[in-house]
């Protein structure tokens, strides 16, 4: 075999050419940093979702940031009440682009168990607020969903997904 | 004198608006620490009823004082120089039942938002 053919051969094995966009959208993909707030017993799950057993850093999301300028994922874990609507609106506002939401819980989807007639205290669905990329449907969803929310939003900025899809038995 | 185990309190006492500050400089003369203080609506008696739950930390004794105004004028003084621990329960009243507290220091929503002007635990509220 030709030195040169050899040398090419080798080399696509470990270089790999692609469009800025999707290394980009790989990287961030691999290091969605949430941000670092809860809001109601969601939050508890999403806790356990971080801590070793569950082991978010597997998937690269364990990075909470405490700084809103710091963090690209928000992870809206709880009821939002109107009291705590502008200060959730101000830090989704504060986060720097591209950003995306997460929205766990049924609370966050819309309102949850608090939707009663005369209700006056709760905001029905943080997309009343600013838009959501996933949804995480459960009262309250188990870490392993959130984790699968993680792997949606992954899918969702690359086209394709990077872990195996686990089917219930 | 009630019945501890089947009410939760040893005493309970009805007085009228004018006289829960003195009955709150009694039960403070005496030791007792104020625990809650809430509202009741008594839409069919159109009277609203203030209620202060007071306990002793030491004798283990709990006293109820109640106080009954008209819905269309509901005040009572507030007890908040005698216990300042009441200033937020008396908030948390206001904005709740809209019962107003005279004298109170800074009668504005506690846990509503900032510009909420309804009633909620009124019976008569509509979202
Ligand atoms: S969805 Fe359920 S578990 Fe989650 S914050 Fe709401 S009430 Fe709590």
């Amino acid at each position: 075999m030709e030195p040169e053919k050899a040398c090419s051969q080798d080399l696509s094995q470990i270089i790999k050419f692609a469009k800025l966009d999707e290394l980009l959208d790989l990287s961030r993909a691999n290091s969605l940093w949430p941000l670092t707030f809860g809001l109601a017993c969601c939050a508890i799950e999403m806790m356990a979702a971080g801590a070793s057993r569950f082991d978010l850093s597997r998937f690269g999301a364990e990075v909470f940031r405490p700084s809103p300028r710091q963090a690209d994922v928000m992870i809206v874990a709880g009821t939002i009440n109107k009291k705590m609507a502008p200060a959730v609106k101000t830090l989704y506002d504060q986060m720097l682009e591209p950003k995306w939401v997460i929205a766990m819980g049924n609370c966050a989807i819309s309102g949850g168990p608090f939707v009663y007639p005369g209700q006056y205290a709760v905001i029905e669905g943080v997309d009343k607020l600013f838009p959501v990329d996933v949804f995480i449907p459960g009262c309250p969803p188990r870490p392993e969903a959130l984790i699968e929310g993680i792997l949606k939003l992954e899918e969702k900025l690359t086209g394709k997904r990077r872990w195996p899809t686990v089917t219930p038995q | 004198m009630v019945d501890y185990a089947g009410r939760g309190f040893h005493l309970n006492v009805c007085v009228w608006p004018d006289r829960v500050v003195a009955a709150a400089e009694l039960l403070d003369r005496n030791g007792f620490a104020l625990d809650a203080v809430t509202g009741m609506d008594w839409i069919a008696e159109n009277e609203m009823e203030v209620v202060y739950d007071y306990f002793h930390p030491a004798d283990s004794c709990r006293v109820v004082v109640r106080t009954r105004v008209p819905r269309s004028k509901p005040e009572v003084p507030t007890i908040s120089q005698v216990y300042p621990g009441a200033n937020w329960h008396e908030r948390e009243t206001h904005e709740f039942f809209g019962i107003v507290f005279l004298g109170h220091p800074n009668l504005t929503p506690l846990l509503l938002p900032e510009d909420a002007t309804y009633h909620p635990l009124r019976k008569d509220f509509v979202a």
